[in-house]
Parts: structure tokens; C-alpha cells; sequence
């Protein structure tokens, strides 16, 4: 081994394990002067005088040390650790930056964190299975927009059959099926589920084992055999209490009977995230026309040996089959393609996504930054004199640099190490409950990804580099001849400098055009969970109904099918003593309304008057039936409510809420004008067969603290794979979930519920959220105020500093305490209120020109004026500290110094 | 420093140390720097701080090796020894000595002469 390779290795060793050879040399320079002693002792000198010259002979221990500690450690970071130590020292000295830098630096990372980890856990494709990244997807894809496209079943088929480079070709698709359980004397309606009609070689594919019973096998795919169901760990213990004596008992699927024969371990979500399992039967019967609407999930692993292109190759020479040529290829021929299992499951995220993201929170993290770097310069001006010291004793301007540099990196590496914490606790509050559920992927991993890790790197080390490196190029540079003086005893000019001043204004600018629009946006999103819908939420319950294997077959018949059975269903709840009233629409008031931009009615050739609408607005839609104002008690304010002919075919009314009506009109009647949707109408436009609807009535808003537009359409006659239907109650609630089950069940075992839920619990889950977003827009808002509050600090401070002499000569010659502060901060006072004052037109303008209530913000009124006074007052508090500090200044103390 | 006393060149106290352990064997720090100053009959000073310095640069190029062990007196103390490549860097130093002093004495020969 070279000798310059064998000395790299041994200073690795040392700087991993610096205690250890410290000691032993410590140990070695003992025995040294003990043996030196004793021999100068021998020679006749008094142990006093043998000690003495023994010390002297040896030399300086400590420099022997320190220098025998350089030799063995690496000798950069060997000298680093001693800058990170007193860079430790100097943080927890001026906490008050360390404090305002540190929160502004962590809510920043912190946001891009969670951001990237979020991104993490949706873009991990590594199976936790055995041999996971050998597993694929083989599947046909839309070349236009990257999309995997179902295979047909003769395609899957033909490709098991002929494909050598994969092995155990396997296919799924996922049904909803109602669950029925075979509890003695139950009569409830069955649970909607979903299933995933699976070939048996999935378990194979998977490669893990059942917990109890079997998988399913090859002879469960036969048409003729019995049917059989393998249930997940999750649904084991939901619905079968973990009942290990469950193989052999038989549940209903759809009315089918199903014997269950196997429960799978914790965990097993093959092949997303599913807990029940039947065979997949495929055969010539399944070729029909008719059955090609359900495509299969095709999935193997790759032979022995085998690369995934190689797969690739072999996929695309054996080609689809000729016979079906799926519809899709009308637009864009499909291509073939074999890759990692997950990734088919993922949208693309490209690299340079990743790239460009990394870069927007690099200029997010550009304002604290700055404003920290506004800090450790006011700061490193006052520590000129050190630095001017170091550099005469032999410190390179680099070298100070660097420690100005390492002290801000120990800043933001402790603002990294929150963020990664807060990300951590985020993303296991966001979803593990979900995944404990098996409601996620699950290849879905919640541990830290090491791209997040190395995001929070890069921006600790860019806020290092902004926050810490520039204000000491600034300050070693001609600020070091300033130190250098003041060394020799003349007095220090140091000025924080024009572009530092200006900065400080412009943030307090910043922060005054900021904060209304900031307030209006948090009371927006919390307010209607504060206060609560404004009406009786608790007493209404809400489930999505779909038509189930009613959908099977001609879609007209389906839909008429669909109608008629909603109608039953509502029939049939009105006749329930604890049911008040029903209504079906597309969606439950507040929960998922669809969106829409709007366009403006002709309003000239209808002859009508009033200002314009203000189009490129969004706004709630929903379709509803007639009963549906009535069912949610919400009186017609202004026109008429529909009426059965709104509902016939060719009629074009629709009713807006209060909220739609201020929002697009203001003060405008807006009965009889016409609104049309671009986005539906884009493709008939040139035909001018757009779709105009006539507001005929003004609804109050339901949800009373919401300012939510929505436009009411008639729920006519339309195909719809899903409505949603509402009841109220008279009083408990509870029991008439079952009621709602029952009644469902017994007009048509085929129709699907979904979750049956209280309408205040929809809401109370929504506001959740809307206090975290809420929460994220104040820590931001607030480490924003918290920094203009420390730059406005900083300036006055600078300003007493540098006028200590002039303070002593105002107040030696009897000016008052009133008088002086007001002659010392009257400039820095100004720049503050120019600051506040440009800052407060801009929130002026942006008030005018943003619909913050269509960002789901709510106007305050008032509010320009309350920041900018809040700012003033935030200002006042920052002046607070240095203004004390100007008033205790000796006259004479200081008139002799000068 | 008296006059008749030479500061030792950069680089010759490897080259001392490495000879020393070469003629009496394993031996302690103390031992080596008590040899040089013996060999060098005072003609030479040295700080025997950084024969421990010497002694840490050695080890770290492999040319020696460090073991406790019991001196004498039976005290504790590290024991310096040889390494094959120490010896062959031995070896190598010392020819390099020698060209570097047979040029020295040339230079200073002519000097005179002129």
C-alpha cells in the first residue's frame, strides 16, 4: 500500500476515534517525564529541580497535544470541529438570532420536508416483497399521455401463454361487491367491498404465505369450481371479530356464496391495497365485446437472469392481438411496455420536477435568508475587533469566512434536524392510521426517505451559504480595516450600509402588504369550523349510492334501471317515521362539489342591464332534485325555486346561491341572466351550440359561514355512475344508518352505499384540515412579522450604537429623554414608517385586484390599516430595547472616551 | 542556544529515530531521544516534545510500530520497533542522506577552493 494512502487511512482512524489516541499519548508523555524525573533524580538534582527541567526539556504539553491531535485527526475538519464548537458558543450567545433565524430557517425546510417526503411516499416503487424489484407490470400504454391501458383478457391470455422471459403471469381487476356475512339471523344489508378478482399466481408472485388456510390456486379460476375468497388480516378483524376457527365459513358476494379458505398476514395488500381476494376467470366466454369494458392489471416476474428490457423486447415482438384493437388506438397507437410493478401505479415524475422543486424552495428559503443574513451582518459588525484580531494573529480571511459559515450551517443543520422531525411526525400523522388500515399502497414506505435527507442538506447549506457567507465577505472585506483601527484604539465607524437599511424596509414593506391578505386567507379557511355550518349538520346523514351490477349492459336501460330505483329507495326512506325528509343530488352539500370556470351571458341581445358577471371565476355545481332547498331548509331568496318543468328535457334554469350572486354581481339582480361553462362547452364552441343557463332564483347560502358560490342545476335525466343521498332525521341519527342499509338493500340488492356519515362529521373532518393549512399560513405569517421585528431591532440598535457619543453630548448638555430618542431614531423611524406605509398600498391594491374569497379567504374589513398599525406597534416594541439602552448612556463616560 | 549547539534539519529526525530503533531494538520514546542526544554529544538539540511527533508521523506511514510494555525501571511506556517497510525506508532515507550530504560536501569543497 503507498505510504501517502496507509497515513489517509491512519488520520481516518484517528478522527473517527480521537478520545481513544488522545489518551494513550497523554499516557506516553507521562511515563516520558516519569522516567526523565527519576533519571535526573539519579544524577543528584532535588525532585523539585528534576521536575522542572524535565518539563522544560520535553516542551509545551499542550501544544504537543493540540499538534499531535492535528497530526492524527483529518486536518480540516479536525480544525472545523473547533469552529462548529465555537460557532455553538456564539449561537447560544446571541440566542436572540439564534432564536429569529433559526424559526425562520425551520419553517421554510420544515415546509419543504414534509413537501418532498409527501413526494416520497407517492413516488416509492420499492415492493417489500421477496425479490420485490423483480416483479413488473406488462401492459399496453397510451403514448400521448403515458397512461397503462388494460389489457383484454385474450391479450393476457396469449401473453402467459407465450411470453419466456417472465414467469407466473398473472392478471387482476378490481369489482365491488356487497358483503354479506353468515351470522346466525343476519338480515342486514350487505357492505359495499371492494375485490380484487386476482389469478392465483398473484400469490405466487408475491410470495408470501397465508397466515391461515391457502391461497387461492390454479383450480379455483375454473368456471365450474367452487366459489372462494381469501380475506386480508385487516378485513379478518373488521368483520370476522379474528376468528381463528373463519376457513370454511361461507359469506355472501353479491348474493353468491363464497367459502373462505385462506387469511392472508398483516401487511399483504397485493396487489394495491386489498383485503379480499377470488379468483379471476378468464377464458373465450369472457372475449365478448361486452367484456372487454373491464380490462385486466397484468403482472410477472422477471425469468432467472433476465433484465427488464430484454422483457421489453420480447413484450413488443409478441404485440397485441389483432382481432380487439382497443379503442384507444384511435387516437394514439398503444405501445408495450414492461416496467418496475409500482411505477405503473405512479404518474411520471421526471427529475427535473424534482430539480425545479428543489429550486422554488430555494428561493422561498431566499427571504429568511436574507433577512438572516440582515442579522449576522449587524452582528458580525460587531465583532470586527475579534476578527481583526484573528486576522493579525495569522487567521486567513478565508479561514474566518469559513467559521462565520460553519456557525450559521450549526444554525440551519439544527433547523434541518427539526424539519426532518416535524416531516417525520407530519407524513405518520397524515397517513399511518391509513396504512395501519390498509387503505394505502402497500409498497407505500413510512420511513424517511434519503432524498428528503438530502434535500434538507442542500437548503441548510444554501441557507448557510446565503445566510452566512455573505455578510462575512462583507464584513472581512473593508470592514476589517474598521476592526484594525479600532484595535489601535481609535473609535469604530462601522454602518450597517445603505443596501442593509433598504433591505429592513422592504421587509417591513413586505410584511405590511402581506399580512391582511394573510389574515383574511387563515379567518377564511377556519371560520366556518370555528363557527360551525349555521345549521342542524348533526341531524342529516349522507352516503354516496352507486348502481352497482345494475351498470352491466346497455347504459340507457342501465341509467332508466338506476332512475327508477333511486326513486324507489326514496319512496321508501319517506315512509320511515324517524326520517324527516330525502333528497337526491350529485353531491352532498359543502363535500366535493364539482368546479367549474364561468362564462358570461350575451347580455346585449337579451337586452338585459347590470355590470358584466366576472368571468374566469370558479363555483360549486351541483345537481339537484326538487325536493333538495326544502330537505336542507334553505328559503329562495330572490326569483323562484324549480319546478317540475325545470326538469324536462330542453329547460336550461338554474338557481345560485347567495354567495354566487355577491361574489359575480355584487349588488346586480341577477334573475334572468345567463351564465355558460367554457370548459364543458370548449369542443362546440365554434358551433355556437354552447349551453347557456338562466338564473332564475337566488337560494341563501346553506352552509351559513361559508362563502362558497354554487350553482343549483335541475338533476335531470343524465347517465351518472354515482349520486348522492341525503336524509334528515328527527332525532338520533345512529339508528337510521341502518335504516338507510336496510332500505337500499331491500330495493335492489345490486345498488351500492357507501359510507353512511353525519354531515357535521364531514364538516368537523374538513375543518381538520383546514386548521392545518391555516396553522402552516400563521407559523409562516408570524416568523415573517418575528423577522421584520428583528431587522427594525437590528437598525435601531446599530443606530444607538453609533450615535452613543452624540446621545452623551444631547443629554450632557440637559436635552430630555423624549428629545433625544426622537432625534436619534427620527431617520431609522422614518425609513420604518416609508416601509410601512408602501407596504400598506400594496395591500390596498392587492385587496382590490385578488378574490380572495374565491381563494377561499373572507374579506375583513378594515384590515389594511389594522396590520399596518400592528406593524407600528411591532416596530414600537423592537425600538423598546435599544431606546432604553441610548437613554443609560454616560454623558461623560462617553464625551472622555471620544 | 550555544553556538557549538545545531538546530536538527527538517525531515533528518525521521531519519534519526528510524536508525536508532534499527541498532538497539525496541525502544520507548524516552530511550530514543536520551540515543540522540547521546550520539549527538550535545552538538545537537533536541526537543524531545517532537521525537513524540516524529513517533506519531512514523506509525502513521507504517515505517514503525507501537506497543506497551514494561521498561526497566518497570514502568509502563510504548515501545517503538521496526517494520519491514521501515527498515526499507531506512535503507532508502539513508542512501538519500548520503547523495544529498555528497553534494553538500562537493558544493562547500568548491567554495573553498574558489
Amino acid at each position: 500500500m503507498p505510504t501517502f494512502l496507509r497515513v489517509a487511512m491512519a488520520r481516518i482512524r484517528g478522527f473517527l476515534r480521537p478520545g481513544d489516541a488522545d489518551g494513550d499519548f497523554d499516557e506516553e508523555l507521562q511515563a516520558h517525564l516519569d522516567m526523565a524525573v527519576e533519571s535526573k533524580i539519579r544524577q543528584g538534582l532535588s525532585p523539585k529541580e528534576a521536575r522542572r527541567r524535565a518539563r522544560i526539556e520535553l516542551g509545551n504539553l499542550t501544544q504537543l497535544r493540540e499538534a499531535a491531535s492535528e497530526r492524527r485527526g483529518l486536518p480540516r475538519i479536525g480544525s472545523s470541529w473547533l469552529d462548529v464548537k465555537l460557532g455553538l458558543r456564539m449561537l447560544r450567545k446571541s440566542w436572540g438570532l439564534t432564536l429569529v433565524a433559526g424559526l425562520a430557517m425551520t419553517v421554510v425546510i420544515t415546509l419543504a420536508a414534509v413537501a418532498f417526503e409527501i413526494l416520497g411516499l407517492m413516488a416509492g416503487t420499492d415492493l417489500p416483497l421477496d425479490e420485490g424489484d423483480r416483479v413488473v407490470a406488462v401492459q399496453s400504454w397510451n403514448q400521448e399521455t403515458g397512461d397503462g391501458l388494460g389489457t383484454l383478457p385474450e391479450d393476457f391470455e396469449r401473453w402467459r401463454d407465450t411470453l419466456r422471459t417472465v414467469e407466473q403471469v398473472g392478471a387482476f381487476r378490481l369489482v365491488e361487491r356487497n358483503l354479506q356475512t353468515d351470522e346466525p339471523g343476519n338480515t342486514t344489508p350487505g357492505k359495499a367491498i371492494e375485490v380484487a378478482e386476482i389469478s392465483a399466481s398473484g400469490f405466487q408472485v408475491a410470495r408470501v404465505q397465508p397466515a391461515l388456510g391457502r391461497p387461492l390456486l390454479k383450480e379455483d379460476e375454473h368456471a365450474s369450481a367452487d366459489p372462494v375468497l381469501v380475506l386480508g388480516h385487516v378485513a379478518w378483524r373488521q368483520h370476522f371479530q379474528a376468528d381463528p376457527e373463519v376457513l370454511g365459513r361461507q359469506v355472501r358476494l353479491d348474493g353468491t356464496v363464497h367459502t373462505i379458505v385462506g387469511v392472508m398476514p398483516e401487511e399483504f395488500g397485493f396487489p394495491i391495497a386489498q383485503h379480499y381476494w377470488i379468483p379471476l376467470h378468464v377464458g373465450p366466454e369472457s372475449y365478448a365485446p361486452d367484456a372487454g369494458a373491464e380490462r385486466l392489471f397484468v403482472f410477472a416476474r422477471l425469468g432467472d437472469g433476465v433484465a427488464i428490457e430484454q422483457a421489453h423486447a420480447e413484450l413488443n415482438r409478441v404485440g397485441l392481438s389483432e382481432v380487439y384493437e382497443p379503442a384507444e388506438s384511435a387516437v394514439s397507437e398503444p405501445g408495450l411496455r414492461v416496467i418496475p410493478y409500482a411505477s405503473a401505479f405512479l404518474s411520471d415524475i421526471d427529475s427535473w420536477m424534482i430539480n425545479l422543486a428543489v429550486l422554488v424552495f430555494m428561493m422561498l428559503l431566499l427571504p429568511p435568508c436574507v433577512n438572516v443574513a440582515i442579522l449576522v451582518y449587524a452582528r458580525t459588525i460587531t465583532r470586527q475587533e475579534e476578527f481583526a484580531a484573528r486576522y493579525v494573529l495569522g487567521a486567513s480571511r478565508f479561514h474566518i469566512v469559513f467559521q462565520l459559515f460553519l456557525e450559521i450551517l450549526v444554525l440551519a443543520g439544527c433547523a434541518g434536524a427539526v424539519a426532518l422531525g416535524v416531516a417525520r411526525v407530519a407524513v405518520w400523522q397524515l397517513v399511518a392510521d391509513r396504512k395501519a388500515h390498509g387503505e394505502l399502497p402497500f409498497w407505500m414506505d413510512l420511513s424517511l426517505s434519503p432524498r428528503t435527507i438530502l434535500v434538507v442538506v442542500i437548503l441548510a447549506v444554501f441557507a448557510a451559504l446565503i445566510a452566512g457567507v455573505l455578510p462575512a465577505l462583507r464584513a472581512t472585506g473593508r470592514g476589517m480595516q474598521a476592526g484594525l483601527k479600532s484595535l489601535g484604539g481609535q473609535s469604530q465607524q462601522a454602518q450597517l450600509g445603505v443596501v442593509w437599511t433598504l433591505l429592513i424596509v422592504v421587509q417591513v414593506a413586505v410584511s405590511t402588504a402581506l399580512l391582511p391578505t394573510s389574515a383574511e386567507m387563515v379567518w377564511g379557511t377556519v371560520r366556518s369550523g370555528l363557527l360551525g355550518p349555521g345549521f342542524a349538520a348533526e341531524r342529516y346523514l349522507t352516503a354516496e349510492l352507486k348502481p352497482g351490477t345494475l351498470a352491466e349492459g346497455d347504459p340507457e336501460m342501465v341509467h332508466a334501471r338506476f332512475e327508477q330505483r333511486q326513486l324507489d329507495l326514496v319512496r321508501r326512506l319517506e315512509a320511515r317515521p324517524e326520517i324527516a325528509a330525502v333528497t337526491v343530488a350529485s353531491y352532498a352539500p359543502g363535500d366535493g362539489h364539482w368546479f367549474s370556470i364561468l362564462k358570461e351571458g350575451a347580455q346585449e341581445e337579451e337586452g338585459l342591464l347590470g355590470s358584466p358577471i366576472r368571468i374566469g371565476r370558479v363555483t360549486q355545481v351541483n345537481h339537484v332534485d326538487q325536493a333538495f332547498f326544502d330537505v336542507f331548509q334553505v328559503p329562495i331568496l330572490a326569483g323562484r325555486s324549480f319546478d317540475p318543468a325545470d326538469y324536462h328535457e330542453g329547460r336550461s334554469a338554474v338557481i345560485v346561491n347567495r354567495a354566487f350572486a355577491l361574489d359575480m354581481l355584487g349588488e346586480d339582480n341577477p334573475i334572468g341572466r345567463r351564465i355558460a361553462y367554457p370548459s364543458r362547452t370548449q369542443d362546440v364552441a365554434d358551433s355556437g351550440s354552447e349551453e347557456w343557463f338562466e338564473i332564475v332564483g337566488v337560494a341563501a347560502d346553506i352552509h351559513k359561514h361559508s362563502a362558497n358560490p354554487a350553482v343549483y342545476h335541475p338533476a335531470r335525466a343524465e347517465p351518472r355512475s354515482a349520486v348522492n343521498l341525503s336524509i334528515r332525521v328527527h332525532t338520533d341519527p345512529t339508528n337510521a344508518a341502518g335504516v338507510l342499509r336496510s332500505a337500499t338493500w331491500s330495493v335492489d340488492p345490486a345498488l351500492r352505499l357507501g359510507e353512511v356519515r353525519r354531515l357535521d362529521e364531514i364538516y368537523r373532518q374538513k375543518a381538520i384540515g383546514n386548521y392545518v393549512g391555516a396553522g402552516t399560513l400563521v407559523v409562516a405569517t408570524l416568523s415573517l412579522l418575528l423577522l421584520s421585528a428583528a431587522g427594525i431591532y437590528s437598525l435601531m440598535s446599530f443606530t444607538v450604537g453609533r450615535r452613543r457619543k452624540e446621545i452623551g453630548i444631547r443629554a450632557a448638555l440637559g436635552a430630555s429623554p423624549r428629545h433625544i430618542v426622537a432625534a436619534v431614531f427620527r431617520r431609522a423611524l422614518a425609513q420604518v414608517a416609508i416601509g410601512a406605509l408602501v407596504g400598506a398600498w400594496i395591500a390596498v391594491l392587492v385587496g382590490h385586484y385578488l378574490p380572495i374569497q374565491q381563494l377561499g379567504g373572507w374579506e375583513l374589513p378594515g384590515i389594511v390599516p389594522a396590520t399596518a398599525a400592528f406593524i407600528a406597534g411591532v416596530a414600537f416594541l423592537a425600538l423598546l430595547g435599544p431606546a432604553r439602552r441610548g437613554l443609560r448612556v454616560e454623558p461623560v463616560e462617553e464625551l472622555r472616551q471620544g | 542556544m550555544s553556538d557549538k549547539q545545531s538546530a536538527i534539519l527538517q525531515g533528518t529526525l525521521d531519519l534519526m529515530v528510524l536508525k536508532t530503533l534499527e541498532q538497539l531494538g525496541p525502544l520507548h520514546g524516552y530511550g530514543i531521544a536520551q540515543r540522540i542526544e547521546q550520539v549527538g554529544q550535545k552538538a545537537l538539540t533536541v526537543n524531545q516534545g517532537t521525537i513524540y511527533l516524529c513517533l506519531v508521523r512514523l506509525v502513521q506511514k507504517g515505517w514503525i510500530e507501537a506497543q506497551w510494555g514494561r521498561s526497566d525501571n518497570n514502568r509502563k511506556a510504548k515501545f517503538y520497533s521496526l517494520t519491514k517497510t521501515g527498515r526499507r525506508a531506512l535503507v532508502a532515507e539513508a542512501e538519500n542522506w548520503q547523495r544529498i550530504t555528497g553534494v553538500m560536501d562537493r558544493v562547500l569543497l568548491q567554495k573553498a577552493e574558489a
